[in-house]
């Protein structure tokens, strides 16, 4: 996460001293085989800097077990949100060097088993998030070089307790890892592994890289939120080429060869993987348009292409404004941005009249671009999937779709003309993943915002009082994915709608009357003649607060909360002219 | 460094840990000081080193008595 500078681990801890309590703060317990206060006080003032105010508890040092094993516990009783784990190598090096090297292997696996246990019953607790640091690599190579090889050596022991934990992470739907060797790497070793302060106060690292460890969690945290960032705004001049392409023109900005042109070029290859891994990239640049878009048409070393480019916007309007215009036509939230730009005035600007925007401090020199974008670990992924992939292309099409509405004089004519397909299928298991990620992610076109767990929504599938239904849509300009779900629960005569959301990419496709008329066939075939509905507010579903109103239901009930309740007789239900054809799905 | 200048300068240190001035004595010991705990202190030590560019030995960081014998230590440390 960015974190501005000079917020170093002295003062988060102060900051996590003074942070006071909310009722809507994150509960977050932290035990560990090491003392934990450093860590949280660093973990409490990451969440207050970065608006995701925590609670925290924390066990006695070092009684973990005796902490997990008791159903009375502490821990329980505080009922947490996300429990984090906390290993030390420095404890575990010792356990192994106790025990003779022919029995080492085993007795790495027993200490396996004992952290795997724990970790399983916490896993238990209900709605609760585990994060587990993996074991650092500890430095000691009784071998040299060889000790890699040498299967009951420390190192080889504790990669194989890593192993462990990040199996069951794949296997237990709410257990994640930090890959804490990694970090320690990036910090440097030497640097992390402070022995006084281990012998002196069991610190597990020197504290100045607490905010890197402690803010990775959080980094998860708020991906399983949905508040991840989805697309990078960029400038141009000085930012994917060195000069300024409107001055210097084409030969004149430094690309590709060696020096300052090879940083630009390394810079642009990584945010291109990025984009594979469902990144959008923007451009937000003060330039000519034509001048702007020439380098990606013409200049041999540029490595991203116009296709790259999920929204261009190249004007002499402020960027605030066009970061405002860019979320827009994206249909994505300002906060789920990060911009890019070397000038320390734009940067200032967008911070001030943009402060939704994530703004990092970017480095001058181009070669520290990537090693220094990298330590914030700013796009953190909880899951991976096939519509990630695509997502950059998706954003693109849509982009290009509506280049396309301004040439139709009526909004009916133009979704006429897109040629839309969907698909409404019941949930399967190949499409449990992307299921599980838009209904923790959905936030806008939400009705009840209920975010069924994956394994919830995977019993959902079997059970025949349940209809749980996926939509995909395809136009013209290509597919749009897996946007849509819903799902309603069998009541006596009448079909229940416990969840319904849709992806904003699709809003005002008229797909929720498409939806609806499924559900409406889907009601008949099982004898239910009335549809039931609720509209649960939250602070950012407004969109749909009139969305059973325009679908033709009549109110029945509104609570003090603000929320409503809907019914929809079936008998006199007449289908839409919702220019949607329903295919099967056909996998690509 | 004279040890007036070195007790300024940890003046700040503690407001930095802290969070707020305290008044440093040289006889100011942990128990006169709110908020002074273990934590606190492995804080101090750390912070009184990047201040400094000084570094503590394993017995040197639990050991200091009172503030002046600190401040004597950092002293040494200075040159």
């Amino acid at each position: 996460m960015y974190v501005p500078d000079g917020f170093d681990y002295i003062k988060l801890m102060g900051l996590g001293r003074d942070g006071g309590e909310s009722e809507h703060a994150l509960r977050v317990a932290v035990i560990g085989f090491s003392t934990t206060q450093y860590y949280t006080g660093v973990l409490r003032g990451l969440s207050t800097a970065s608006g995701l105010p925590a609670v925290t508890y924390e066990p006695e040092y070092n009684t973990v077990h005796q902490t997990v094993l008791d159903d009375e516990s502490g821990l329980y009783e505080f009922r947490p949100d996300v429990v984090i784990v906390l290993t030390a190598v420095q404890a575990l090096r010792n356990v192994l060097l106790a025990t003779d090297p022919s029995v080492r292997v085993e007795a790495a696996e027993r200490e396996a088993q004992q952290l795997l246990s724990v970790l399983q019953r916490v896993s238990e607790i209900p709605g609760v998030t585990v994060i587990v640091n993996e074991f650092v690599v500890p430095y000691e190579r009784p071998w040299g070089n060889f000790t890699s090889r040498i299967d009951p050596s420390v190192p080889s022991a504790v990669r194989r307790v890593n192993e462990r934990l990040r199996q069951l992470a794949a296997g237990t739907e709410n257990l994640y890892t930090v890959d804490t060797d990694h970090i320690a790497s990036w910090f440097g070793k030497r640097a992390w592994f402070d022995e006084r302060l281990w012998f002196h106060s069991k610190s597990f690292c020197h504290p100045e890289a607490l905010p890197y460890v402690a803010g990775q969690a959080l980094d998860i945290v708020r991906a399983l939120k949905g508040k991840s960032l989805k697309c990078i705004a960029l400038d141009l001049d000085n930012v994917l080429w060195g000069g300024t392409v409107g001055d210097d023109g084409l030969e004149g900005i430094r690309l590709g060869e060696l020096g300052e042109g090879e940083a630009f070029v390394q810079f642009q290859i990584w945010l291109k993987e990025l984009r594979a891994r469902g990144i959008i990239l923007g451009v937000c640049s003060k330039n000519d348009e034509m001048k702007a878009r020439e380098p990606f048409a013409k200049h041999p070393d540029m490595v991203l292409a116009e296709s790259d480019i999920s929204c261009f916007i190249a004007n002499w309007n402020d960027k605030a404004d066009n970061l405002h215009r860019l979320a827009a036509q994206l249909n994505i939230g300002l906060d789920t941005i990060v911009f890019l730009d070397d000038s320390p005035f734009e940067r200032d600007l967008v911070r001030n009249l943009a402060p939704d925007v994530c703004v990092p401090e970017l480095p001058q020199d181009p070669a520290e671009f990537v090693p220094y974008l990298e330590g914030l670990n700013l796009f953190e992924a909880v899951q991976f999937s096939e519509e990630d992939r695509k997502r950059a292309d998706f954003y693109r099409a849509n982009v290009l779709r509506e280049g396309e509405q301004a040439r139709f004089t009526s909004v009916g004519e133009y979704l006429e003309s897109l040629e839309m397909e969907a698909s409404f299928e019941r949930f399967d298991d190949l499409h449990l993943p992307r299921i599980a990620q838009l209904v923790q992610r959905t936030n806008q076109f939400n009705l009840t915002t209920i975010r069924h767990p994956p394994a919830e929504l995977k019993e959902f599938a079997d059970d025949p009082d349940l209809f749980p239904y996926y939509v995909t849509l395809s136009d013209k300009f290509g597919e749009n994915g897996l946007i849509s779900v819903v799902i309603g629960r069998r009541d006596e005569d009448a079909m229940e709608l416990i969840t319904w959301l849709m992806s904003c990419r699709v809003i005002s496709r008229r797909l929720e009357e498409f939806v609806l008329d499924q559900l409406v066939e889907v009601a008949r075939e099982h004898s239910l003649g009335i549809l039931r509905a609720r509209y649960v507010p939250t602070q950012k579903n407004g969109l749909v607060a009139r969305h059973y109103e325009k679908l033709g239901f009549d109110l029945t009930e509104t609570l003090p909360d603000g929320s409503t309740s809907w019914s929809l007789d079936l008998h006199d239900y007449v289908v839409s002219d919702a220019p949607i054809v329903r295919r099967a799905l056909v996998e690509q | 460094m004279s040890s007036d200048a070195i007790m300024e300068t940890l003046g700040d240190v503690f407001e930095e840990v802290l969070g707020r001035r305290v008044p440093l004595r040289a006889e100011t010991t942990a128990a006169d000081v709110e908020g002074w705990d273990s934590v606190v202190h492995v804080m101090l030590i750390l912070a009184t080193e990047r201040k400094f560019g000084i570094r503590f030995e394993s017995s040197e960081i639990a050991n200091a008595a009172d503030v002046g014998e600190f401040v004597s230590l950092i002293e040494a440390k200075t040159g």
